[in-house]
């Protein structure tokens, strides 16, 4: 009972200090009751060992998608970094049956993991699909959780997103983010010529699709934190202007006839509005557009480049990049507008803030010697951390959930090519995220519920 | 004793109160039936001892009443009024614990408005919409399924509450007497020049060979001005060549012309975005002041995605940071 898996649950996080100030410590032997529960601190996490066993057919039949299910599941999970998949080889004969308890004693000879998840897909009486589960602790030799989902057959991979979602927070008590979407530009052709195409895909890179055809640029899509819609910029009329784009009806339309060019869209958290940069007469300003009325309100007024506006989760502030003072830094000001704090004072030039959900941190992009890095500071300026560093990464986007962020990479040269990643905030290594081809900036829809 | 740690949790956040239900298993109480109600997007789905499930619907309110049965726990979940989500079932403590069904779903396949959320009650609904309509972009845009209005130009009025600048500061751009207060580092102040030997005159240009075509104006009189790092300033050269191109414009009032800004790589998305239409302001200025009417010319900003030198360096990057003036057919815009 000594399994070093069990830690303290200590999460950084305004949200969770209640939690973590009465969840000390939790050492399974002393506390043999108490849930498989895991460490997400920041820094390096020892992964959870769990394994993932192919989902049962009806009635103990096989059934083609239960292996994909479990696969889905185990990429899902394996993908945080925060779980290490067991080969289910040597476990899968101790569970007979999806009804039946593991035989556990022999799972832990046989196997270090830790947690278990077994299914089955079936039928409804009323003759609809349906997936179930359920997620066991290993040591405790309990069920810790078990849901059914029930649907359309074709969307058992979302069902598995979700399913997969209920196992991280069952076991990480954080919101999982695998039931979402992520919105780029698809990039292909020369430096010179590179074709640009909006597209949209799962958050794991399958049912791709592509929205805009690549006859007029697009750049710069940002998902609404309420709804599939997204904001982006499009050369259509021949200079950049904000659109809006409902990802399910493909309904689109141009926000507002300015007199300049429009960029640096992004939704408040309500989704009720957008904020943009107009520039006009050489100079570049920050607008909110009520999305509603239409009436549009200007939040700067200085002769300078402010630029990439990012709103607080509580609507309250906006934090923007501007060269106001000289070079390109951070600045948090009022969502009314207003006085303009800087918050950006580390080395280099800062760029690209975007507030995290979670509200406790900025993510944002950070120019320094010649090089380009994706970090996080807190909302008032301290506690800068560098997350990356290569010839050019730019454009943080969070995970709905405030723990991962992704970003575009791309490397120099005339044969230049762009790619997305992801990392996890607290710590660990980039990892790139598939796409057709080249792709850069990134944005990470909400959850789908 | 129940855990301190799912006491704590119900002290925090909504969305770690699924947890907490799931967490409460060593209830031993409600064996039979119990009722639970659905606590907002993750009311708890408690196994307590038995069964008993709760629906967990979108709005908090929902409703998620769900009874459990037996020892063997199968609690259905909830139906959810409100729509997305419905239930998730209560799961069973025994061993061979049941798994609660999910709240049902009303809509159904290909059901229109939307894809998987915010339908009927329950698991998962397969909207259908995903891929079946087509690309959108130049105007070829897919029929929305629900019909109705596609694309929208809204013709608002533009009301700017605080406009004070008509663009009078630009004038420090090629102002020989611009003040040092309007020195800055940045695109923010603008840095005073020298001596503008040219002036304002354009007499002096001769154009032999001209034929009025576009290829002459770009070799014979120069399409292109540069600029430094993060600046939007003329110097001497530029100047000097955008003489040149008012020159030509004034004898060629059939053509106005687009005045494209563009930077290097080394810059983010959106600050290059304001610093091309910086530059390309610096310019329109420029030409306006020595005589071309300003309905003869349109800017626009390129950012960094469309660099003439390819490579990753300074010069490559020197090569990029310019303002292309582009002939357009037509007198004016």
């Amino acid at each position: 009972m000594t399994q070093r898996l069990f830690r303290t649950l200590r999460l950084v996080g305004a949200a969770f200090i209640g939690f973590a100030a009465l969840m000390p410590l939790v050492d399974r032997a002393q506390a043999q009751s108490q849930p498989l529960k895991l460490t997400l601190d920041r820094g390096v996490v020892e992964p959870l060992p769990i394994s993932i066993l192919d989902f049962f057919g009806e009635g103990g039949t096989s059934d083609p998608l239960g292996p994909q299910i479990a696969q889905v599941i185990e990429g899902d999970l394996a993908s945080t970094n925060v779980f290490r998949n067991v080969p289910d080889a040597a476990i899968a004969p101790l569970v007979p049956t999806f009804s039946a308890p593991p035989r556990f004693g022999d799972v832990r000879t046989l196997s270090n993991a830790a947690a278990l998840v077994t299914g089955e897909v079936g039928s409804t009486p009323d003759g609809r699909f349906a997936l179930r589960f359920r997620l066991w602790d290993v040591v405790a030799q309990q069920q810790i959780a078990g849901f059914q989902y029930t649907g359309d057959r074709a969307a058992w991979r979302r069902m598995a997103h979700r399913a997969s979602d209920a196992i991280y927070e069952r076991l990480t008590g954080e919101a999982g983010y695998f039931e979402t979407r992520i919105v780029f530009v698809d990039e292909r052709g020369p430096k010179n010529q590179r074709v640009k195409r909006l597209a949209v895909m799962d958050y794991d890179g399958q049912n791709l699709e592509y929205l805009t055809g690549g006859s007029s640029l697009v750049l710069t899509p940002r998902f609404s934190p309420r709804s599939q819609e997204i904001t982006y910029i499009s050369y259509r009329d021949g200079l950049p202007r904000v659109y809006l784009l409902d990802i399910e009806s493909r309904r689109q339309e141009i926000l507002g006839r300015f007199p300049g060019m429009t960029f640096a869209p992004r939704f408040a958290p309500d989704g009720a509005s957008v904020l943009m940069s107009l520039a006009r007469g050489g100079n570049t300003d920050i607008y909110e557009m009520d999305l509603r009325s239409r009436q549009v309100t200007r939040l700067t007024s200085n002769s300078s480049i402010d630029t990439a506006p990012s709103y607080s989760p509580d609507g309250r502030r906006i934090v923007f990049e501007s060269d106001r003072g000289g070079s390109q830094q951070l600045y948090v000001m009022p969502a009314r507008g207003g006085s303009a704090k800087r918050i950006s004072f580390g080395s280099g030039r800062y760029a690209t803030p975007v507030w995290s959900p979670r509200g406790d941190l900025i993510a944002f992009t950070r120019i320094s010697g010649g090089r380009f890095g994706i970090g996080v500071m807190d909302p008032d300026g301290g506690g800068e951390r560098i997350l990356t560093d290569s010839f050019l990464d730019e454009s943080p986007t969070w995970a709905p959930n405030g723990r991962r962020l992704m970003f575009f990479r791309e490397t120099q040269g005339a044969q230049s090519r762009s790619q997305l990643y992801s990392i996890d905030i607290r710590g660990g290594k980039e990892t790139a995220v598939s796409t057709p081809g080249p792709a850069s900036d990134p944005a990470w829809g909400p959850v789908m519920r | 004793m129940r855990p301190t740690f799912t006491r704590s949790l119900a002290l925090v956040a909504v969305a770690v109160l699924a947890l907490s239900g799931c967490a409460s298993k060593k209830d031993p109480t409600a064996d039979g039936s119990t009722t639970a109600t659905g606590l907002g997007k993750f009311g708890p789905s408690s196994n307590a001892g038995a069964d008993s499930g709760a629906g967990f619907g979108v709005d908090g309110s929902s409703t998620g009443s769900a009874a459990g049965s037996g020892a063997n726990g199968l609690g259905a979940g909830g139906s959810d009024l409100l729509g997305s989500n419905g239930g998730v079932g209560g799961i069973g403590n025994s061993s061979l614990g049941g798994v609660g069904s999910g709240g049902t779903t009303q809509v159904g396949a290909g059901a229109g408005t939307g894809a998987f959320a915010d339908g009927g009650t329950g698991g998962f609904v397969d909207g259908g919409t995903y891929g079946s309509t087509g690309l959108i972009d130049g105007g070829v845009i897919s029929a929305a399924p629900s019909g109705g209005p596609v694309y929208t130009d809204t013709n608002t009025a533009y009301t700017d509450p605080n406009a004070t600048q008509s663009g009078a500061y630009n004038n420090a751009l090629f102002d020989n007497n611009a003040s040092a207060a309007n020195t800055a580092g940045g695109n923010g102040g603008f840095t005073t020049y020298g001596s503008d030997a040219g002036g304002n005159s354009l007499s002096g240009y001769n154009f032999p060979g001209d034929n009025g075509s576009a290829s002459y104006f770009t070799q014979q009189v120069g399409n292109r001005v540069l600029f430094q790092t993060d600046s939007v300033i003329l110097d001497d050269n530029s100047r000097e060549t955008l003489r040149r191109q008012a020159a030509w414009l004034q004898l060629h009032p059939e053509h106005s012309a687009i005045l494209e800004g563009h930077a290097d790589e080394r810059g983010t998305r959106e600050y290059n975005l304001a610093l091309g239409s910086g530059r390309a302001d610096s310019v329109r200025a420029y030409l306006s002041s020595l005589g071309v009417s300003a309905s003869r010319l349109r800017t626009v900003s390129y950012g960094k995605e469309r660099p003439i030198s390819l490579g990753s360096g300074p010069s490559a990057w020197a090569q990029n940071r310019r303002v292309e003036t582009v002939l357009n057919n037509g007198a004016n815009f």
